[in-house]
Formats: structure tokens, sequence, C-alpha cells
């Protein structure tokens, strides 16, 4: 959902859009999605003000988390943070193939890439079909080391924060 | 004092300095005390000449070489280009464009069934390497680009698309077993299609074939007259 408060506002007001419209806009266009969706967009400001608005499919590895159930990548190289079959890759590629950028592009490299994107975040792609017992004692197990994860870093910028010298 | 004003230069050289800046030349006394006083700890350097052609011969014959990752992308370009039989294929100038640029043109190319690629020349040479194709080598010089496409009469599509795009200028056009020119290939392009040309040879060598048997027919016709004319006049003499 897009507002008028910084950074978006004073950034538009600066190349001289009218915010307020732009929003009016934006929003009216992306009202079929969830809030909080990170929707990748292009803003081509023209030398008379008007602009062309191109707003893309959701980030590629924000929908491969949602598939995944995970919220946060690997932190080691070495870590498998999810799971996913190339059912899931093809659905996904599927959605990402109406962008402008990806149009005319085979979706087998799509599908290529998606499964580079989830190397990169690490998670698993695999050809069967997933078993739902294996997979939540997997996800709890993911779950219990996440939580250990983020009291670590909760605890370290709890100690920075009292550190006096 | 020796001892002490080392340790002091030791401290000085542990202090970490950007390797950007020159050396001062002359170097500090200090600078000079410390090597002087390390030369006898320090392994001897050997300073070789080596002559700059030497360098250079070296440097080129390196870059000839190739590596078992480029050896392995020409197989697999080469494989490529024989499993999906292309038969056009057209070399040209590839000028520096921004990537965003690049890939939208690249995917414009695509949904008219031309394939954009851009592999360096060195690949290129060694894909075509023994083969007839070899002779395109020296096209292949600068930052060069091949557009490849599956039917003949693609030529037409790969002149309209590259006259629009203001970074690619096609050099050298090959179809099938045949390197074309680019001004006989812009006149390929004028026909409306490759079957015009089909139907013009076989009206040629129609009419040819039309053009020997009439001249045979008429000497066959001729041939009656001639005797006849030839009998008249052995009986006028007898």
């Amino acid at each position: 959902m897009a507002s008028a408060a910084p950074p978006l506002g004073p950034q538009l007001g600066q190349r001289g859009l009218n915010v307020a419209n732009f929003c009016k806009e934006f929003n009216k266009e992306t009202g079929h999605f969830k809030q909080g969706v990170p929707l990748p967009t292009r803003i081509s400001v023209k030398p008379d003000r008007t602009y062309d608005l191109e707003i893309c499919s959701p980030t590629t590895a924000w929908l491969l988390k949602q598939a995944a159930g995970i919220g946060r990548g690997r932190a080691s190289n070495d870590e498998i943070v999810g799971k996913l079959t190339v059912k899931h890759l093809y659905e996904i590629a599927k959605v990402k193939s109406r962008d402008k950028a990806l149009q005319h592009v085979p979706l087998e490299n799509i599908c290529r890439n998606l499964i580079k994107t989830c190397r990169t975040l690490g998670i698993e792609v695999q050809y069967h079909d997933l078993d739902p017992v294996e997979l939540k004692e997997f996800l709890v197990a993911r779950k219990e080391k996440v939580d250990a994860q983020l009291k670590e870093l909760a605890d370290k910028k709890a100690a920075k924060m009292l550190r006096t010298t | 004092m020796f001892n002490r004003s080392l340790a002091s230069v030791v401290n000085v050289q542990v202090r970490s300095v950007s390797s950007k800046y020159p050396r001062p030349t002359p170097r500090h006394f200090k600078r000079r005390w410390f090597e002087a006083a390390l030369k006898p700890e320090l392994p001897p350097t050997v300073v070789t000449c080596i002559p700059p052609g030497l360098v250079k011969k070296e440097h080129t014959e390196k870059s000839r070489e190739y590596s078992d990752v480029e050896l392995a992308l020409s197989n697999l370009v080469r494989n490529w280009m024989v499993k999906e039989e292309f038969q056009v294929m057209a070399v040209c100038q590839f000028l520096p464009v921004p990537g965003r640029t690049l890939w939208f043109a690249k995917n414009q190319l695509r949904s008219k069934n031309i394939e954009f690629r851009s592999y360096g020349n060195k690949i290129m040479k060694k894909v075509f390497e023994n083969t007839p194709m070899s002779s395109l080598d020296t096209v292949f010089v600068g930052s060069n680009a091949i557009l490849l496409a599956k039917d003949v009469s693609a030529i037409k599509t790969i002149l309209q698309e590259t006259d629009k795009l203001n970074w690619l200028e096609p050099l050298a056009l090959m179809v099938k077993d045949r390197i074309i020119d680019m001004p006989e290939a812009r006149q390929l392009a004028k026909l409306t299609s490759l079957e015009d040309l089909r139907a013009h040879t076989v009206q040629i060598l129609g009419q040819q074939v039309a053009q020997v048997s009439i001249s045979l027919d008429t000497a066959t016709r001729h041939l009656p007259s001639l005797l006849d004319t030839y009998t008249a006049d052995q009986q006028k003499n007898e």
C-alpha cells in the first residue's frame, strides 16, 4: 500500500509528480494483492511529468519463502532451510512469466533461475512429492533452530546496547 | 639504543598503510636503517631481467591456449547448434548497450524465432574449428554476437530487426552451408519469399530445356527442305 509518507513521498515530489494521484493509482492497480507483499515497481518519469508505472509480480525470493513456509533464508553455506518440489517451482514460474521482463522467455529458463535462487536461499528442490509427516518434522526442527538463532542475535544486540566501552 | 629505535620502526611497519599511495623515494632513513638491519636475516632476492618481447610472447601464447572450461563451453555450444538444427546464422558486431535494453531485445528476438548469443570470439573460433565455417574466423574480431534461426526465411527478419537496433550490425550471414555477404543478403531480403527464388530458378531451367528442344526441332524441320533443295540442285546439274 503506497502512502505519501517518506521515503516515497519526498522522492516522487523531487521529480515533480503528484504524490496523491500516484498513490491512488498504485493502490488501485495493486488492490488485489494482500498487504505486505513486496512488489518490485519501476516508475519512469517523463519530462512532461507523466510517468509509466510497471508493477511486477512479487519477488522470487518472497514467493519461494512463502511456498516453503519459512521466514528467512540460510545463514551458513550448508544450511537447508526448507524443501520444495518442482511442481511448486513450475507454479511460481508461471506467475513470474507474466512479468514484462520475462515475456518470451522460455518457462524452462525461468524454472532454472528459480532453482538457482532456491540454492541461494538454502531451499532444497526435489523431484518427488513431499512427505507431509517428514516435512512436519523438518519444519518443527527448523523452527526450534531459527528460534535459537534469533534468540542468540537478540542477546548479542542487547549485549551491544549494554556495552559501555 | 638500537633496540629501542628498532622497536619504534617495527611499530611503524605494523601500522596498516594503504598500498595505493606511492612510496617516498628515497625511503626515510629509519626505513633504510631497518632494511639494512633486516637484510642478513632475509633470503637473498634474485633479480632477473626478462626481455619485454619474451613477456609479450608468453602472454600471447597463454591467451591462445584453451582452458578446460572454454573447451567444455565450445563443445556445449557446438552440440547445441547441431541439436537445434539452425539453418541461418548472422555474425554481428555487438556494441556496448545497457543490460536491460539487451535483455528486452533478446526476448523480442526470441519472440521472432531468432536466438541471440554472445560467447566471445575465442569460443566461436573453437566451435567452428575444422569445419567449413572456419572461414568465418576473419569476422570474429572485436566484440561480436551471433543470431541464429531455424528457418531460411529468417534472413529478412534478421535484417529488419538489426536495422532497428543501432548496437547490432550484421557483418556476414551463413545460410545452410553458404556464406552470404550483406549486399546479397539485402537482395534476398527484398524478395517476398524465398519460394520466389526457387520458382525463378525452375523457370530459367525450364526456359533452357524449351530452348534446346526448339533448336533441335528447327534443325529437324529444316533438314527435309534442305535435302529437297539439294536433290533439286543435283537434278538440275545432271
